[in-house]
C-alpha cells in the first residue's frame, strides 16, 4: 500500500512530461547532428565525402564530360563523416531533423560540375573547380615555377605517372653520365 | 413502459459511455504523467473501426458479427431497467431483469472466446469463462443486498425505507470492490491481456464488430456505474420537495459516474496484472464481502 | 599460463602449437579430431565459458577452412582460441555439442554459411538462413558474391519437432508478430492447458548478412558504422567490441581522454538499456504505469546522450583511434547536472516499483534458471549473476577506462525473473556512479590518433561488457583496408539457448516476462545466425520431461 501511495505521489508530483507537437517542440542541444547540406559555391566536386560515406546516400556518377553528385537523405544515416573529410567544408551538418515529406524529390539534392580533359590521352579525369582549387591552395608553392610546370597539373594520373617516370629515367640517365 | 424515459436512458447511454471510458484513459494518463488522448477519444476510435472492412475467420464467422450486436442490445437493455437522471425508471420491478442481464452480458465474450479456433481466442476464453464464474456472483450478491435494504425492486428514486448506516456502507464498498473485479481492466485484465495473450478472446474481432463490442462494453460498465447513485440517495437528508429532487438526481448520478471511473482509473495505474492464482483469491474475499452485506442486510430488513 | 599448461599435461600429443596472440590471448591449434575431447575438457571441467565460434573460408588462398572456438576464464581474464583446420573435400568436423551443449547453434550456423557438417550433431536444422535458401549454396564462401541472388526453392517448411504421439497438446504460437516481443522471433508452445511443457523455436526473420557486407563492401573505417547498427539498444556496445578487436590488432593505445569518453558512453547506453528492459518487463506483467515512468526517466538519459554525441541513439562515436567528439566543459557540468536529476528520479521510481506487491508477485519464483544449467549453458551478463555467477568483462577483462574506475557488480543467486530485474536495477545505479567519476576526472590530451599500420592477416578477438552480456567480436585483418572476418557474437544469442530450459512448466502467462527477462536483442543475435533454441535442449532433457508444479 505504501509503494501504491509512493507511485501515485510520482504521478501527480512530477508533472507533465509529453508535450502538444508540433505545436511545442522541445529544446534541442547544441551539437544535434541532423540533415547535411551541400553548399553549390563552394563544392569542387572532389568525390571525398562520396568515398567517406557509409551507407552510400552520397553517389557520384562521370558521364559525358560531367560530373554529378547526388545526396539522398532517404538514406544518410546522419553521421558527419561527410563534414570530417570535406577539404573545403562545403558539406555541412545542421540541426534539422524534420525531414519528412510526400515528395521523394524533396529528400535529393544532386550538384554537377564539368570535367576536365586530360591534355595528354583526352579521358576526362577530374572537375575543373578541383584543379582551380588546387592552383589557388597551392599558389604560393607554384608561382616559382613556370608554365611548363604548371601544365602538368592537367594531365590525368596515368599520364602523369607516365610523363614523371620519363623525367626521372631521363635525370637518372643524367646522373650516371657524370 | 414509461417510453419517454426509456429514450432518455438509452441516448444518455450511448452518448456518454465512450464519454467515460475516454475520461477513464486521461486519469490514467494523468497519473502516468502523460497528457493522454481526448476525452472524446474512444468515439473516434469507434467511428474509424466503423469505416473498416468486414473481416470474418473460416469457420463459424458469422458469430463474429452476433456476439457485439448482442453485447449492444443486453447492455442497453439493462439501461431499460434502471433510472438514471430521472426519477422514474422505464420499467416496474427493474432490478431482477438488471442483475441477470448484468452476469449474461458478461459470458457473451467468454461464449465468443471459446467458439473461437484461434489458439488465443481459445485460452482468453477459457480464463474469461472461469473469471466470469468467480465474479459474477459478487455482482449478484451485492445487488441484492441493496435491492433488499432499498425495500423495492424498482429503480427509482423516491426514498423508500432506507436503513442508511453500516449495512448500507458494506454493500457499497462490496458492490465498489466487485466493479472493479469484472470491469476488465488492470489489475484484473488477464483474459484480455494485450501482451501475453494478443487480445484473447477480443483477438477475432475487427472493424465494425469490435466497434459494437467496444460500445456495448462501455454501455455495460456504464450501466454498472450508474448504479452507486441508489446507494448515495440514502445519505441525502429527507425533506426535499420534488422540484430539489430531480436536481439532485441529475448530480448525484454524474457523481456516482465520476466516483466509479475514478476508481478504476486509479487501480489501473497504480497495479501490475493479477495472474489467475491472485486474481481469484480476490474474487473469494470480494464474495465473502457482498455475503456479508447480504446477509446484514437480510437481517435489519426481515422479510421483504 | 595455467590452463594452458593443464590442457597440455592432460593431451600431450594432440596439440600442434601454441602462440601467443596477445598478452592473456593464447591460440592453440590442434587437429579437428580432437575438437570434442578438448573442448568438453576445457569448458566442463576447466570451467571455461564458451564464447564463440567461427569458421573461415581459406580455400582460395590456402586450401583449407579453419574452425575455431573460443572459451573465456573469467576468473584468471585469460582467452583461449582452439583453432583447427578443415581441408578443401573432407569438409566436416566432429561435432563438441554433445558435450558442451552450447556450441549448438554456432555449430549449425557454420554448417549453413560456410558448408562444414558437424558430425554427430543432435539438430542440423537452418538456424539463420531462410527455409528456401537452396541447400549447397553457401553465403559466407569467398566465391559466394554478397549480390548473387540464389534461385528460391518454393514450398519450404521448418522440420519442427512434433509432439509425441498418443498425448494431447494445444500448439500456441507465439511470434513472429506478437505484441510483448519487439523483434521477429517464433516461439513454438506445446502446451498443456495453460502450462508449457516444450517450445521449439525458430529465428532468422531478422537475418541481414552484416558480416558478408562488412567482409566485402565496407573498410575499416566504415565497420564501426555498420557495427553500431547490428541493434539500435546495444549499438555503441558493439562499435566498441570491433574497434577493441581492431586496436588489438594494430598494437595501438587509443589517448587516454578517448578511453574516457569511451566509457562514458558505454555507461549511459547501460543506463537506456536497463530502463527500456524495465519498462517493458513492467509492460509485459500489465504494470503500464512502470512502462511510462521508467521511460520518462530513460527520456532524460537520452537527452544526455544526444548533448554529448549530437544523436539520441546510435552515437557514431566510437571510431579506431579514438572518439570523434569531445566533451567541453560546459557541456560536462550540464551532463553531471543532468545525471544527478537521472539518480534522483530513478531512486525516487526504483523504491516506489520494485516493492511494488503486485508487480513483485509476477515477477517472483518464475523462470527459474539453476546455477548448473547456466553453466552449462554459459549464458551472459544479468541473467547469469542472477543466478550466482559472478562475471563481468569489464572487471574481469579490463579495457579502456574500467582498471582506474570503482564499481560493483551486483550478483543474486535466486536465478528467477525478480533476482535478474534486481541485477539491471543496480547496474543502472552503478552506471551512475561510472559516469560521475569518469567525467569528473577526464584526463587531457588529443581525443583521436590515426591508425596508421594494420598488419594483414591478424587474428584478434574484442569483448566488451554490454547491457545484456559479454559482446564478442573475432576479426581476422586483411589487405585493401578491411577485414578478412568478421564475426559478431552478441550476448543474447548464448542467452537465448537457455531460453527452453526458462520456460518449462510455466504458464503461458508467464511465457512473456520469462522470454522478455533475458533482455532478448533478436538483432544482435542475428546478423548471421539461426537460432534454434528448444529443440537441442530437447534431446538433452528427455522429450518426455513434462515437468509438473
Amino acid at each position: 500500500m505504501k509503494n501504491i501511495l509512493r507511485l501515485l505521489k510520482i504521478g501527480i508530483a512530477r508533472g507533465r512530461v509529453t508535450y502538444r507537437y508540433p505545436k511545442d517542440r522541445t529544446p534541442v542541444p547544441e551539437g544535434l547532428r541532423g540533415r547535411p547540406e551541400l553548399n553549390f559555391d563552394v563544392c569542387i566536386g572532389c568525390g571525398a565525402c562520396v568515398k567517406a560515406c557509409p551507407p552510400n546516400a552520397l553517389v557520384m556518377d562521370d558521364h559525358e564530360g560531367t560530373r554529378t553528385i547526388k545526396l539522398f537523405y532517404g538514406q544518410c544515416i546522419m553521421c558527419g563523416t561527410c563534414e570530417e573529410v570535406c577539404p573545403v567544408d562545403a558539406i555541412r551538418v545542421f540541426e534539422e531533423f524534420e525531414l519528412a515529406s510526400l515528395n521523394r524529390e524533396d529528400l535529393e539534392e544532386v550538384l554537377q560540375f564539368a570535367l576536365v580533359k586530360c591534355k595528354s590521352c583526352g579521358n576526362y579525369f577530374t572537375t575543373k573547380r578541383v584543379l582551380e582549387n588546387t592552383l589557388s591552395a597551392y599558389s604560393e608553392l607554384v608561382s616559382g615555377y613556370g608554365e611548363e610546370f604548371i601544365e602538368k597539373i592537367f594531365l590525368c594520373p596515368d599520364c602523369r605517372r607516365k610523363d614523371w617516370s620519363e623525367v626521372l629515367a631521363e635525370v637518372y640517365r643524367g646522373a650516371r653520365h657524370e | 413502459m414509461n417510453f419517454p424515459v426509456l429514450a432518455i436512458n438509452i441516448l444518455l447511454a450511448i452518448l456518454m459511455a465512450p464519454i467515460f471510458d475516454g475520461l477513464r484513459r486521461k486519469i490514467t494518463a494523468r497519473l502516468q504523467n502523460r497528457i493522454g488522448p481526448p476525452i472524446t477519444q474512444t468515439w473516434y476510435d469507434i467511428l474509424k473501426l466503423l469505416r473498416k472492412e468486414i473481416i470474418l475467420p473460416e469457420n463459424g464467422g458469422f458469430l463474429v458479427l452476433v456476439f457485439p450486436v448482442l453485447t449492444l442490445i443486453l447492455s442497453l437493455t439493462m439501461f431499460a431497467s434502471i433510472s438514471t437522471i430521472t426519477v422514474q425508471s422505464p420499467m416496474e420491478r427493474g432490478g431482477i431483469i438488471f442483475i441477470e442481464l448484468a452476469v449474461l452480458s458478461a459470458f457473451v465474450l467468454a461464449i465468443a472466446g471459446s467458439t473461437s479456433r484461434n489458439p488465443y481466442g481459445m485460452v482468453g476464453g477459457s480464463r474469461e469463462v472461469i473469471l466470469a464464474t468467480l465474479v459474477e456472483p459478487s455482482i449478484i450478491v451485492s445487488l441484492t443486498a441493496l435491492i433488499l435494504l432499498k425495500g423495492s425492486t424498482t429503480f427509482d428514486d423516491i426514498s423508500r425505507s432506507y436503513s442508511a448506516g453500516i449495512p448500507l456502507l458494506i454493500a457499497v464498498v462490496a458492490y465498489l470492490l466487485s466493479l472493479l473485479a469484472e470491469s476488465g481492466k488492470i489489475p484484473f485484465d488477464l483474459a484480455e491481456a494485450e501482451s501475453e495473450l494478443s487480445g484473447g478472446p477480443l483477438i477475432e474481432f475487427s472493424g465494425p464488430p469490435l466497434a459494437f463490442l467496444k460500445l456495448g462494453q462501455s454501455v455495460r460498465n456504464l450501466a454498472l456505474y450508474s448504479i452507486p447513485k441508489f446507494f448515495m440517495i440514502a445519505f441525502i437528508p429527507l425533506g426535499l420537495t420534488e422540484q430539489h429532487h430531480s436536481i439532485t438526481v441529475v448530480i448525484l448520478y454524474f457523481a456516482s459516474l465520476f466516483l466509479c471511473t475514478i476508481v478504476i482509473s486509479l487501480a489501473e495505474s497504480l497495479n501490475a496484472r493479477y495472474r489467475l492464482s491472485e486474481a481469484s483469491k480476490f474474487y473469494v474475499m470480494v464474495l465473502v464481502l457482498s455475503s456479508i452485506a447480504l446477509i446484514l442486510s437480510v437481517l435489519t430488513k426481515g422479510t421483504s | 599460463m595455467d590452463i594452458i599448461t593443464k590442457i597440455r599435461s592432460k593431451f600431450p600429443d594432440n596439440i600442434i602449437k601454441v602462440t601467443e596472440l596477445r598478452e592473456k590471448t593464447q591460440l592453440m591449434e590442434i587437429k579437428k579430431a580432437d575438437f570434442p575431447q578438448i573442448l568438453d575438457y576445457a569448458h566442463n571441467s576447466l570451467g571455461g565459458h564458451f564464447m564463440t565460434m567461427t569458421g573461415t573460408d581459406y580455400i582460395e588462398s590456402l586450401d583449407h577452412f579453419i574452425i575455431d572456438y573460443i572459451l573465456g576464464w573469467y576468473e584468471e581474464g585469460v582467452l583461449v582460441v582452439f583453432r583447427a583446420r578443415i581441408r578443401k573435400g573432407d569438409e566436416n568436423f566432429p561435432s563438441a555439442t554433445p558435450y558442451v551443449p552450447c556450441a549448438d547453434w554456432y555449430e549449425r550456423e557454420v554448417k549453413e554459411s560456410l558448408g562444414l557438417s558437424p558430425i554427430g550433431h543432435p539438430n542440423p536444422r537452418k538456424l539463420l538462413l531462410s527455409d528456401e535458401w537452396p541447400e549447397d549454396i553457401y553465403p559466407l564462401r569467398k566465391n559466394y558474391k554478397h549480390d548473387a541472388r540464389p534461385p528460391y526453392k518454393a514450398e519450404a517448411r521448418y522440420p519442427f519437432e512434433a509432439p509425441e504421439n498418443g498425448k494431447m497438446f494445444n500448439i500456441i504460437p507465439f511470434g513472429p508478430y506478437h505484441f510483448a516481443i519487439h523483434e521477429p522471433i517464433y516461439f513454438r508452445f506445446l502446451t498443456n492447458g495453460e502450462r508449457i511443457v516444450n517450445t521449439d523455436l525458430r529465428a532468422g526473420f531478422n537475418y541481414r548478412g552484416l558480416e558478408k557486407i562488412a567482409e566485402t563492401r565496407l573498410t575499416y573505417e566504415t565497420i564501426p558504422f555498420m557495427a553500431e547498427r547490428v541493434c539500435g539498444i546495444c549499438g555503441s556496445v558493439h562499435a566498441e567490441a570491433y574497434t577493441q578487436a581492431l586496436e588489438k590488432a594494430a598494437n595501438f593505445e587509443a589517448p587516454e581522454r578517448a578511453k574516457w569518453i569511451r566509457t562514458v558512453m558505454l555507461e549511459i547506453e547501460r543506463i537506456h538499456s536497463h530502463l527500456l528492459w524495465l519498462g517493458v518487463a513492467s509492460h509485459m506483467v500489465g504494470f503500464d504505469s512502470g512502462l511510462m515512468q521508467f521511460w520518462r526517466v530513460r527520456d532524460k538519459d537520452m537527452f544526455l546522450a544526444e548533448l554529448l554525441t549530437g544523436n539520441r541513439k546510435l552515437y557514431g562515436m566510437i571510431v579506431p583511434g579514438g572518439v570523434r567528439r569531445d566533451i567541453r566543459d560546459d557541456k560536462k557540468e550540464k551532463a553531471l547536472k543532468l545525471v544527478s536529476e537521472i539518480h534522483e528520479e530513478y531512486e525516487e521510481l526504483l523504491k516506489a516499483t520494485l516493492n511494488l506487491g503486485t508487480l513483485k508477485k509476477r515477477l517472483k519464483d518464475v523462470g527459474c534458471l539453476r546455477k548448473e544449467d547456466a553453466k552449462k549453458y554459459s549464458v551472459m551478463g544479468p541473467v547469469a549473476r542472477a543466478s550466482g555467477i559472478s562475471i563481468d568483462s569489464r572487471r574481469d577483462y579490463p579495457y579502456e577506462a574500467y582498471p582506474h574506475l570503482d564499481f560493483e557488480s551486483p550478483v543474486e543467486s535466486e536465478g528467477d525473473v525478480l533476482a535478474r530485474t534486481i541485477v539491471r536495477a543496480h547496474d543502472v545505479l552503478q552506471s551512475i556512479k561510472i559516469i560521475e567519476q569518469a567525467l569528473e576526472s577526464l584526463p587531457d590530451g588529443p581525443v583521436h590518433t590515426p591508425l596508421d599500420y594494420i598488419p594483414p592477416g591478424v587474428t584478434s578477438v574484442g569483448l566488451v561488457e554490454g547491457p545484456r552480456g559479454t559482446d564478442v567480436h573475432y576479426i581476422i585483418t586483411g589487405k585493401e583496408d578491411t577485414v578478412y572476418r568478421w564475426r559478431v557474437r552478441a550476448p543474447t544469442y548464448a542467452n537465448l539457448q537457455a531460453t527452453p530450459l526458462m520456460l518449462e512448466g510455466y504458464t503461458l502467462a508467464d511465457a512473456s516476462i520469462i522470454i522478455g527477462s533475458i533482455d532478448p536483442c533478436i538483432s544482435c543475435a542475428e546478423r548471421v545466425l539461426v537460432v534454434d533454441a528448444n529443440s537441442g535442449k530437447e534431446r538433452i532433457l528427455s522429450s518426455k520431461d513434462l515437468l509438473k508444479r
